[in-house]
C-alpha cells in the first residue's frame, strides 16, 4: 500500500494535516467555552482544597534568618 | 467541592500520603543535577581548552557530552518530575499511590538506570542517537522502569482516586507517560549485533559486541524517526510534565487558582496535538523531502500558540499577587521559569523557518536555544518546586530564605551570561561560514578560523555555567541544612476523604437538563457534546483519557510515519552506493562508539556555501546502509559527508595522534586510544550478521568478514607506511602507541599498523562521500 504512494500525492499532507487540527481545536474550544462554571471553578479550585480540613500538612513557611 | 453532589459519594475513608518517596526523588533530584550541570561545565571548559581531556578516552568531549545530555534530561528533569507526579498525584486524587513496592521498585530502578549510562556513556557504549544513546539492555530496562513499575502504579492511582474530577496537571502527566512510551519503543528498535552473533556461530561474543546494536532503519528514515523521537523527548519528557508541575505549584505558591480554566483546556489539547508534527524541522535542507520539512515548519509555527496560551495562563495566575512574587523566593523563579518558557518556544517556531534556518542549524544558536528552556525552564520551574516542597516534606523551616536569593540571583545572571553569548557565537560563526569574498570565493575556507572567533564566547559561557552551577551549589547546601533539622520522626497526618461512588451521578449543576430539552435533533446532540459530558466521562475514566491521548499522538505520528515508508520508495537508488565493507563497517561502529557525531555533521546541505566548503551536496540514497544515520546536530568540526580522500591516511593517523600537531588551533580532542586500540577482527563477524539481517547485501562478507577486513586493513597501513616515507620515518612516540616500540621490520610495522582501531578508523574516512564519484567516472 505505502509503495504505490507518490511524492506527489503525499504533498497533501500538510494541508489535510492542518484541516484535522483545525477540527480538533474548534471542537475542544467550543468545549472548552461551554463547560459549566461551577464545574470549571471545582476543577480550578482542587490543588488548593486537598487537604482534609483540619489536618495541615502544609506547615506555614518561616526561615530561620528571619 | 464537598457541598456539591453529596449522593454520589461513597463512606468516609481515612489514608495517609506516601511522602517518603516524594522525599527520595527530590533529593535525587538534586544529586543528579549537581552531576549532569558539572559534566557540563566541563565539557564547556573542553571546548575553551581542548587538553582537558587528558588523553583519556573516557573523558573526551564525544563521550561525555552524551553524559551531559542524558544526565540532565533524564536524571535531574526526570527526578523532578517524578518529584512533581508522586506529590501532586497523591493530593489531587486523594489517595496513596497505589502500590509502595512499584514505588520503590521506579525509584531504584530510575537510579540503577542512571548509574548504568554514567558507567557506559563513557566508555563509548551508545546507539549514538540523540538522547538515546543508551544501548539496549538499558533500553529495555528503561521500558520495564518507565511503563511497567511507573504507568501502572500511576494509572491504578488513578484508577484508586477519591476525587472525581482529574485536575489538568494530571492529564499532562498522562500524556507524558502515554507519548514517552511510544516515542521510547518506536526508537529503539534494533538488532543486537551480540546475540546475532551467538545465534549465528553458536560463539560468544566480547562484551563490548554484547552491547553493540545496530537500528532497524537506516539513512533518512533512521533520521527521521530520530527527530520525531527527539523532538517529542522534548514535548513530552521536557514540556508536558514541567507544564503538570506549572499548573499544580503554581496556584499552590501563589495560592490562588489558575488564571484560566478553560485556557488550559485548550493549552493542553492542541499542545498535545501539535508537538508531534513538528519533529521535520530538525531536518530542514537535509536528503528530506522538502514537503515533510513544510510540514514540520507549518506546524511548528502554530505551536506558537497553544505555547503562549500555557505561558499566559501561568502569569496571569499571578495577577493582583505581584507584591507576592516580590517577597517570595519560590514565585521568583517561577515568574523566571515561565518567562523563558515563552521566550524559547517563541524561538522555537521562529528557528524552524527554513531561511532562519540555514543560518541557525549546526551551530551554537541551537546550543543556546536548548539552554534557555532547560536552564530557564526545566531548571528554575524544578527549583521553585524544591524550595516549595523542602519545608513541607521535611517538616521544617527552610534554613534560610537569603540562600534561595543568592540561588536565584547567581542562576539569573550565570543563565545569560551563557545563553546570550551563545546566541552570538552561533549567528557569528552561522555567518562566516557562508561569508564569500569579493572574488567570490569563501572568506574563511579554513574551518578553524570560524572556530577561533567563538573562543571569547566560549569562555564567558565557561563564566556564566559556573555561576549557574554554583547557584545550584548554594541550593543543595541550604536544602542539606533544612534536612539536617528535621523531626526524629516524620509526622503523618491522617487524610479523611469519600470513597467515589461506583456509578457517577451527575449533579444537576453540572448538567443542565432544561438546555438540553430545550433544544431537539442535532441541536440536542451538539450541545450534550459541547456541554462536555463526554470529556467528563473520560475524566472519571482514566483509562479512556489515556486511550483518546494516545489517539491523538497516534494520528499525528501517523501522518509522519507514513511518509517515511513512503520516502523508501522514493529515495532514488543510486546503484554506484555499495555497502561498507567489514574493516569500514569496524571503523564506523568506533567513530559512533567515540561519538565524533557531536563534532561533526555528515549532511550537505544544498546551500552554495556549503557545497562549496564540502562538495556535493548529500543525496537520500547514499545513506541508505546507514545504520546508524550519522547527521549530526552541531558543527563544532568540519562537515565530514565527503571526507573520503581529502587528507591522507598518514595525515589522518597523525591527526588522531594529536590534532594539534597537524592544525596547531584545533580544537579537537586527542585520540591515541585509537592508536593503541588493537581491533577484534573476529567481532567483525558479528557486525556483519547483524548488518546483513537488516537487509544490507554483503555477499560473502557474510562468511569471512575477519578475513576480509584482515586484508584491506593491511593495504591501509601499507598505504600510510609508504605515505610517511617508510616506518623507520615516523616518530617513535607513535610506535610506542602503536607497536610497544619501533618495530623491527616493515613486516612487523604493517601487522601492527594493520591491527589497530586507527586504521579501520581511517579505511572508514577514506570511504565516506566517494561512492558517488565512481557513478560519474563510470
Ligand atoms: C570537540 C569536537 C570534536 C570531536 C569530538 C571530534 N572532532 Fe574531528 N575535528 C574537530 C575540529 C574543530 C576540527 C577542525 C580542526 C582540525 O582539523 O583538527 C576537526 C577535524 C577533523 C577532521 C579533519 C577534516 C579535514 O579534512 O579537514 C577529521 C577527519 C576529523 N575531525 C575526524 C574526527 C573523528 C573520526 C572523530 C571521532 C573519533 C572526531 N573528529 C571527533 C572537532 C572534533
Amino acid at each position: 500500500m505505502f509503495a504505490s504512494l507518490e511524492v506527489n500525492s503525499l504533498a497533501i499532507y500538510p494541508e489535510l494535516g492542518l484541516l484535522i487540527f483545525f477540527g480538533v481545536f474548534v471542537a475542544v474550544s467550543i468545549r472548552a467555552l461551554r463547560k459549566p462554571r461551577s464545574e470549571i471553578s471545582t476543577c480550578a479550585r482542587l490543588p488548593l482544597d486537598e487537604t482534609t480540613p483540619g489536618v495541615d500538612d502544609t506547615k506555614q513557611e518561616r526561615s530561620s534568618d528571619r | 467541592m464537598s457541598e456539591k453532589a453529596p449522593a454520589a459519594v461513597g463512606p468516609l475513608e481515612e489514608f495517609v500520603y506516601d511522602d517518603a518517596i516524594v522525599r527520595k526523588f527530590l533529593l535525587a533530584t538534586m544529586v543528579w543535577g549537581v552531576v549532569g550541570m558539572l559534566v557540563g561545565l566541563i565539557i564547556a571548559l573542553q571546548l575553551a581548552v581542548p587538553s582537558l581531556s587528558f588523553g583519556q578516552s573516557f573523558l573526551s568531549f564525544g563521550r561525555l557530552r552524551p553524559l551531559h545530555t542524558n544526565a540532565v534530561i533524564f536524571a535531574f528533569a526526570g527526578n523532578a518530575i517524578f518529584t512533581a507526579v508522586y506529590y501532586s498525584t497523591q493530593r489531587l486524587c486523594k489517595t496513596r499511590m497505589w502500590s509502595d513496592t512499584l514505588s520503590k521498585l521506579h525509584f531504584w530502578g530510575w537510579q540503577l538506570i542512571i548509574v548504568s549510562a554514567a558507567l557506559t556513556l563513557p566508555l563509548g557504549i551508545t546507539q549514538s542517537k540523540e538522547y538515546a544513546e543508551l544501548e539496549w539492555p538499558i533500553d529495555l530496562a528503561i521500558a520495564v522502569v518507565w511503563l511497567g513499575f511507573f504507568g501502572t502504579n500511576f494509572l491504578m492511582t488513578l484508577v484508586k482516586r477519591r476525587e472525581r474530577h482529574i485536575y489538568v496537571a494530571i492529564w499532562f502527566y498522562i500524556a507524558s507517560l502515554v507519548t514517552v512510551t511510544m516515542l521510547h519503543v518506536f526508537n529503539n528498535v534494533w538488532v543486537p549485533a551480540g546475540i546475532v552473533h551467538l545465534l549465528k556461530t553458536g560463539d560468544m561474543p566480547s562484551a563490548e559486541l554484547m552491547f553493540k546494536s545496530y537500528p532497524v532503519y537506516a539513512g533518512v528514515q533512521d533520521a527521521f524517526m530520530q527527530w520525531w523521537y527527539g523532538h517529542n523527548a522534548v514535548a513530552f519528557f521536557l514540556t508536558t510534565p514541567f507544564l503538570g508541575l506549572m499548573y499544580y505549584f503554581l496556584p499552590k505558591a501563589a495560592d490562588r487558582p489558575v488564571y484560566s480554566y478553560r485556557l488550559s483546556i485548550v493549552h493542553f489539547w492542541s499542545l498535545v496535538f501539535i508537538y508531534i508534527w513538528a519533529g521535520p524541522h530538525h531536518l530542514h535542507y537535509t536528503a528530506l523531502p522538502s514537503w515533510a520539512s513544510s510540514l514540520g515548519m507549518l506546524f511548528s509555527l502554530m505551536l506558537w500558540m497553544p505555547s503562549w496560551g500555557g505561558m499566559i495562563n501561568g502569569l496571569l495566575t499571578l495577577r493582583g499577587a505581584w507584591h507576592k512574587v516580590a517577597a517570595d523566593p519560590v514565585l521568583k523563579f517561577y515568574v523566571i521559569g515561565v518567562t523563558f518558557y515563552g521566550m524559547s518556544t517563541f524561538e522555537g517556531p521562529m528557528l524552524s523557518i527554513k531561511t532562519v534556518n540555514s543560518l541557525s542549524h549546526y551551530t551554537d544558536w541551537t546550543i543556546a536555544h536548548v539552554h534557555s528552556g532547560a536552564l530557564g525552564w526545566n531548571g528554575f520551574m524544578t527549583f521553585g518546586m524544591i524550595y516549595w516542597l523542602a519545608p513541607r516534606l521535611f517538616q521544617t523551616t527552610l534554613k534560610s530564605q537569603k540562600l534561595v536569593a543568592a540561588h536565584f540571583w547567581t542562576g539569573t545572571i550565570g543563565m545569560l551570561l551563557y545563553i546570550i553569548p551563545i546566541y552570538v557565537a552561533g549567528i557569528t560563526q552561522g555567518l562566516m561560514w557562508r561569508a564569500f569574498d569579493k572574488s567570490g570565493s569563501l572568506a574563511f575556507p579554513d574551518f578553524v578560523d570560524t572556530v577561533m572567533r567563538l573562543m571569547p564566547f566560549y569562555w564567558a559561557r565557561v563564566v556564566g555555567g559556573a555561576l549557574y552551577f554554583s547557584g545550584v551549589v548554594i541550593g543543595i547546601y541550604n536544602i542539606f541544612m533544612t534536612w539536617k533539622t528535621r523531626p526524629a520522626v516524620y509526622e503523618v497526618p491522617m487524610q479523611r476523604a469519600p470513597a467515589l461512588a461506583k456509578r457517577y451521578t451527575p449533579g444537576a449543576d453540572e448538567h443542565s437538563a432544561s438546555r438540553v430539552t430545550a433544544v431537539a435533533g442535532t441541536g440536542h446532540a451538539l450541545d450534550r457534546f459541547t456541554q462536555a459530558a463526554w470529556h467528563r466521562r473520560w475524566e472519571r475514566l482514566p483509562m479512556r483519557f489515556t486511550l483518546y491521548t494516545l489517539i491523538a499522538v497516534v494520528v499525528a505520528s501517523l501522518f509522519e510515519i507514513i511518509p517515511l515508508y513512503a520516502i523508501k520508495s522514493n529515495v532514488v537508488t543510486i546503484s554506484s552506493v555499495k555497502p561498507y565493507t567489514p574493516l569500514e563497517l569496524a571503523g564506523r561502529d568506533i567513530y559512533v562508539s567515540e561519538g565524533c557525531y557531536n563534532c561533526h555533521s555528515q549532511m550537505i546541505r544544498p546551500i552554495f556555501a556549503e557545497t562549496e566548503r564540502y562538495g556535493e551536496y548529500s543525496k537520500a540514497g547514499e545513506f541508505v546502509y546507514d545504520h546508524p544515520f550519522q547527521w549530526g546536530s552541531r558543527r563544532i568540526g568540519p562537515d565530514l559527508a565527503r571526507e573520503g580522500g581529502k587528507q591522507a591516511n598518514w595525515w589522518h593517523l597523525l591527526h588522531f595522534n594529536n590534532p594539534r600537531d597537524v592544525n596547531p588551533r584545533s580544537i579537537m580532542p586527542v585520540y591515541p586510544n585509537l592508536l593503541r586500540g588493537k581491533l577484534n577482527f573476529e567481532d567483525i563477524q558479528g557486525r556483519v550478521h547483524a548488518m546483513a539481517m537488516l537487509g544490507v547485501p554483503y555477499g560473502d562478507a557474510v562468511n569471512n568478514a575477519p578475513e576480509m577486513a584482515r586484508e584491506q586493513a593491511r593495504l591501509v597501513a601499507e598505504e600510510t607506511l609508504l605515505q610517511a616515507g617508510g616506518y623507520a620515518q615516523m616518530p617513535a612516540d607513535l610506535w610506542q602507541k602503536l607497536n610497544g616500540g619501533v618495530p623491527a621490520s616493515k613486516e612487523e610495522a604493517i601487522e601492527a599498523l594493520a591491527g589497530r582501531k586507527v586504521t579501520a578508523v581511517i579505511a572508514y574516512l577514506q570511504r565516506m562521500g566517494t561512492d558517488i564519484t565512481k557513478t560519474e567516472a563510470e
